[in-house]
């Protein structure tokens, strides 16, 4: 069965350069493909291939080779099997096109990246804000954005000053190594 | 940096009370408030799931006179339970301000105290007490009913001794808990509710009700519009 | 399961059925909290007479709730792993995963069964606790603790392949055979990063560090880690005392973790030439044209060469033999320390531009005057090249031999007659050494061994580690404790019969002081050819010569120095065994002490002028 699937996916991806299918589980198939051969992927496993339904589109940020990568997870319902395409783009300047017109529920996943890694794609419907509404800061699920420092920034720590912490303070000892002292 | 305002201990102007009964009036006033709660049925992070048990027959809050409320302005306890995302804080607060007094905040978990598990998140406010005045904590993550339990009883104890008035407070110190809120939601941050203007009726008009942030507020402060009706 | 027939109407009374409810025990619970299930995790417990303040529990928590906290009333103790510190819990971040349970290496945190904690606005301080053995509020007990199935801390050590007794009982070849990468990460996966063992160690190694390293599979790293504090790491990983396996916070429990074979794992992994590239880093790229003159190419005495040199300072080490290394070259046998290990650590010190002059004896070959005017500063680091005497009657007998000397003669590769039969005095390291050194001897020469080790201690608190007296058992040595050696008898025509020796009843009086009781009437013969002193070494001043040995001030017959190593003589400084005793790892602490002390007076005489 898996067999005959990778089988299948290898046909078709005959056409498109690059692209390199193994499987990972039975039924769980991963395709890493160019950039600019996605969309034509994403055409034939869906219009050839039966994935017609889209789980979810996820991103990575490789910050060390200054790529996003780019995983679509399709799924289709008369094989039951699941491919990701995998694709990979450069951080800067983050820009890609959207599957929209293939898949619709892209709109909600591209929208959600574009917020959370920065990333734009063209061609979606909508790149307003979605769930982090009432975030100015930079996109937060970057690498390069250090949540912790922002919320140093942001926020002060309580400050508890217990009878038993006066006590020994007043007799020498007291607070030794805080919390944030031992984080690197 | 959140503004630190240091508490002073004057307290606001009350009428004086001629009456020679006021005082039992006050307790008997503070008895049947503590044996009538509403708690305003909001939730907003994991500590939630501990509510519907201590709501429900096994462990029954109803025995202590609490039971859940769909509208904060008949509701008496505002229940915050485990973390608050800055975009909830901004709907705790409107909340907050829409319910009439007295009105009780309890903060249940970890995270309303000092950011619990969700410490180094740059989506969650990390003290409750920056942004509302509290009047009680529950220590868990998340407490289990009895904890809540326990914590009710307290809540309804302090009140019965006239204690759980925090909420003043917060007309006191408006400008402080404003700051704090300005902080977090920037400039243009504005609630529906008059604040400044609740607290001069309420008598509870202190020094620090007003101050650099109140102006602010009123320099950016837009008039309300009634709503669009849609359908 | 029946359908139900939505048309039958059933009866009028069915409602009545719920009258039986009437009777039925309510499911609704008292208002008071219920004790918690046995292993509930609640609030903390703490131990204090266990807890260590070895903060792994501070270390663990992803929610940064554990502060540690000064407590002035307990005495820190590096030695022995114990810090004053004690864990502070911040329940405004805690949520009682109960990793700082599963990691404690010493089991003194626990979690009670104690849930309920509630507080007003200005008792908020309330949520930051000290835990002890009492609680949060004293209630309900303990709950979760440590179980086998969760604790965290590996308790065995990974063994490490070895020769075994046959293999080894008539050869010099190393005991030890190392780690190999497999086993080094496994076993640096055990440390949990205490720095107990950063703190006991003489010379403060970067432990912790290079064991994460070594765990990063980054050997590389772990050697520049250990070059920072220490320049003989091949040593050092093979003979060391380990102060830090004494304190290692896994050790309460277990067995420490293996710092000193991980040290050596990190050395051999990594290629000599490397190593000298490693240490190279760190060396000043200028030469202060400041002259220094080291006596003794011992640990002590390169140490401080290879931390002066790294300064741009011109060192050159006056060496009496014709190699390096000192005591862990003469004095220590082939099978524990290979001489071409310690080649090894002396080539890096050289490869930096120290120059060892050897077979130069001060007194002899060049003298201490000509030194003072040659140099900016000299350093006395000669060791304890003389063997202690008992002075027991017979001990005057050419057979009766002291153990430093014996062990230098079998390093030299020196012929003499290896005896049928010996006997050691003494129950030291030094003793064993000597012991196990000369059974390889005999074993190779006439095929049996024949050695009585006899020490004043009694088995419990014998000077030598566990593990020497072991071997030394598994190699046919004959290891007697609690002996006092009274006499070495002899024939009536000079040959050496044996010692004659009492049971020692007390080694010490009430003073404390070394006064030693025995019991007559248990008195014990030893047979043997050769009898050996190995009771402790003293040093060989005699290269000072009479005018300075007036000069200098002494206490007790060794030289007087300060906590700088500086004697009263501006331009002299002692460091190693001949001041601060005796092991290697002493040696290499004293090396750098003294070579801080000489930067700073070169830099602040440069300022003057």
């Amino acid at each position: 069965m898996s067999q005959e699937l990778t089988r299948m996916l290898d046909t078709l991806t005959k056409d498109i350069a690059g692209a390199k299918v193994t499987l990972k589980r039975a039924r769980r198939m991963r395709i890493d493909v160019d950039a600019d051969a996605l969309p034509a992927l994403l055409e034939l496993l869906q219009g050839r291939g039966s994935y017609v339904h889209l789980s979810a589109i996820s991103c990575v940020d490789w910050i060390d080779d200054n790529q996003f990568e780019l995983v679509y997870h399709v799924w289709s319902y008369e094989s039951n099997s699941l491919v990701s395409a995998h694709t990979r783009i450069p951080r800067d300047p983050g820009v890609y096109l959207s599957i929209y017109d293939l898949y619709k529920p892209a709109a909600f996943f591209e929208r959600d990246i574009h917020e959370m890694f920065g990333l734009y794609f063209e061609g979606s419907p909508s790149m307003e804000k979605f769930i982090l509404t009432e975030w100015e800061g930079p996109p937060p699920m970057r690498k390069d954005f250090d949540a912790e420092a922002w919320v140093r920034d942001t926020f002060t720590e309580r400050d508890y000053n217990p009878e038993w912490l006066k006590e020994l303070t007043d007799a020498g000892g007291g607070i030794a190594i805080r919390p944030q002292d031992i984080r690197k | 940096m959140i503004k630190d305002i240091p508490i002073i201990a004057e307290q606001a102007q009350q009428p004086r009370r001629t009456n020679p009964l006021a005082h039992v009036f006050d307790e008997l006033m503070n008895f049947a408030r503590s044996r009538s709660l509403f708690m305003l049925h909001y939730c907003t992070g994991c500590g939630a799931i501990e509510l519907p048990p201590a709501m429900t027959s096994r462990f029954d809050m109803e025995r202590l006179g609490i039971q859940p409320m769909v509208t904060p302005r008949q509701a008496d306890i505002l229940l915050v339970t485990g973390y608050v995302s800055i975009k909830t804080l901004k709907r705790i607060i409107l909340t907050y301000e829409q319910m009439g007094s007295p009105k009780h905040v309890i903060g249940i978990c970890s995270c309303t105290v000092n950011g619990g598990m969700y410490w180094q998140s740059y989506a969650t406010a990390k003290k409750l007490d920056e942004y509302l005045p509290v009047d009680l904590y529950i220590a868990g993550c998340m407490p289990r009913p009895e904890a809540v339990i326990s914590g009710l009883q307290k809540l309804i104890d302090n009140i019965k001794h006239g204690k759980s008035d925090n909420w003043k407070d917060y007309y006191q110190r408006y400008d402080h808990y404003l700051g704090n809120q300005q902080h977090l939601f920037g400039n243009n941050w504005q609630t529906p509710t008059d604040v400044i203007g609740e607290a001069r009726e309420y008598g509870l008009f202190g020094p620090q009700t007003l101050g650099q942030h109140t102006e602010l507020l009123e320099s950016v402060q837009k008039p309300l519009q009634p709503l669009e009706m849609k359908l | 399961m029946t359908d139900i027939d939505y048309k039958a109407k059933g009866s009028i009374l069915n409602p009545l059925k719920n009258l039986q409810f009437l009777g039925r025990r309510p499911v609704t619970q008292p208002l008071e909290p219920r004790p918690a299930s046995a292993n509930y995790r609640g609030f903390h417990l703490n131990d204090w007479e266990k807890c260590i303040g070895c903060s792994t529990c501070q270390k663990v928590c992803d929610n940064a709730a554990i502060t540690m906290v000064r407590i002035p009333d307990i005495k820190e103790d590096p030695v022995n792993g114990i810090r004053n510190l004690r864990p502070a819990i911040d329940y405004g971040r805690c949520c009682w995963c109960g990793l700082c349970v599963d990691i404690c290496p010493t089991g003194s945190l626990s979690l009670s069964r104690e849930y309920v904690h509630t507080c007003t606005q200005d008792e908020i301080d309330s949520y930051f606790v000290l835990p002890d053995s009492s609680g949060m509020h004293g209630t309900y007990g303990h709950g979760w603790r440590k179980t086998a199935d969760a604790d965290l801390v590996d308790l065995s050590r990974h063994p490490m392949a070895h020769l075994e007794p046959p293999q080894r009982s008539d050869n010099f070849d190393e005991i030890m055979l190392g780690f190999t990468r497999q086993e080094a990460i496994l076993e640096a996966s055990r440390c949990v990063q205490c720095g107990m063992c950063h703190d006991a160690c003489p010379t403060h190694m970067d432990a912790p560090e290079y064991i994460r390293a070594i765990w990063q599979d980054d050997p590389e790293e772990a050697v520049r880690q250990i070059y920072r504090t220490n320049p003989f790491p091949e040593v050092c990983g093979r003979v060391c005392t380990h102060r830090c396996e004494t304190a290692c916070s896994i050790g309460r429990r277990g067995e420490p973790v293996a710092i000193r074979w991980l040290k050596r794992y990190a050395m051999d992994a990594v290629a000599p030439e490397r190593v000298k590239e490693i240490a190279a880093e760190s060396k000043s790229d200028y030469m202060t044209g400041k002259r220094i003159a080291i006596i003794g190419a011992g640990p002590a005495g390169l140490t401080a060469a290879f931390d002066l040199i790294k300064q741009g300072h011109q060192v050159d080490v006056y060496e009496g033999l014709s190699e390096a290394g000192g005591m862990t070259r003469w004095g220590i046998p082939e099978y524990r320390l290979p001489a071409a290990a310690l080649a090894r650590d002396v080539d890096v010190i050289t490869s930096l531009g120290v120059r060892i002059h050897y077979n130069r004896w001060i007194g002899r070959d060049i003298d201490m005057a000509t030194l003072q005017l040659e140099y900016d500063a000299v350093l006395l680091a000669i060791g304890l090249g003389l063997g202690r005497s008992t002075r027991i009657p017979g001990s005057d007998h050419p057979q009766v031999r002291k153990a430093v000397e014996l062990l230098r003669e079998i390093s030299q590769g020196s012929v003499f007659a290896v005896p049928r039969s010996a006997v050691v005095i003494g129950g030291g390291n030094v003793a064993m050494d000597i012991a196990r050194s000369l059974a390889r001897l005999q074993k190779r020469e006439y095929g049996t061994v024949r050695i009585t080790a006899c020490a004043l201690e009694d088995r419990a608190h014998f000077l030598a580690d566990e593990i020497e007296i072991i071997e030394a058992i598994e190699e046919g040595i004959e290891v007697l404790d609690a002996r006092g050696p009274q006499r070495c008898e002899q024939h009536a025509d000079g040959r050496l019969l044996g010692l004659k020796t009492w049971k020692v009843d007390s080694i010490f009086d009430e003073q404390q002081r070394f006064a030693p009781r025995y019991d007559n009437s248990d008195e014990r013969f030893h047979e043997g050819e050769m009898i050996i002193e190995a009771i402790g070494q003293m040093s060989d001043v005699s290269v000072l010569g009479p005018e300075l040995t007036e000069l200098l001030e002494w206490n007790r017959g060794r030289l007087k120095v300060d906590a700088a190593g500086r004697t009263n003589l501006p331009w002299l400084w002692a460091a190693g065994d001949c001041v601060n005793g005796p092991d290697v790892v002493h040696a290499v602490a004293d090396g750098h002490r003294v070579a801080a002390s000489i930067d700073a007076y070169l830099n602040i005489r440069e300022d003057v002028a």
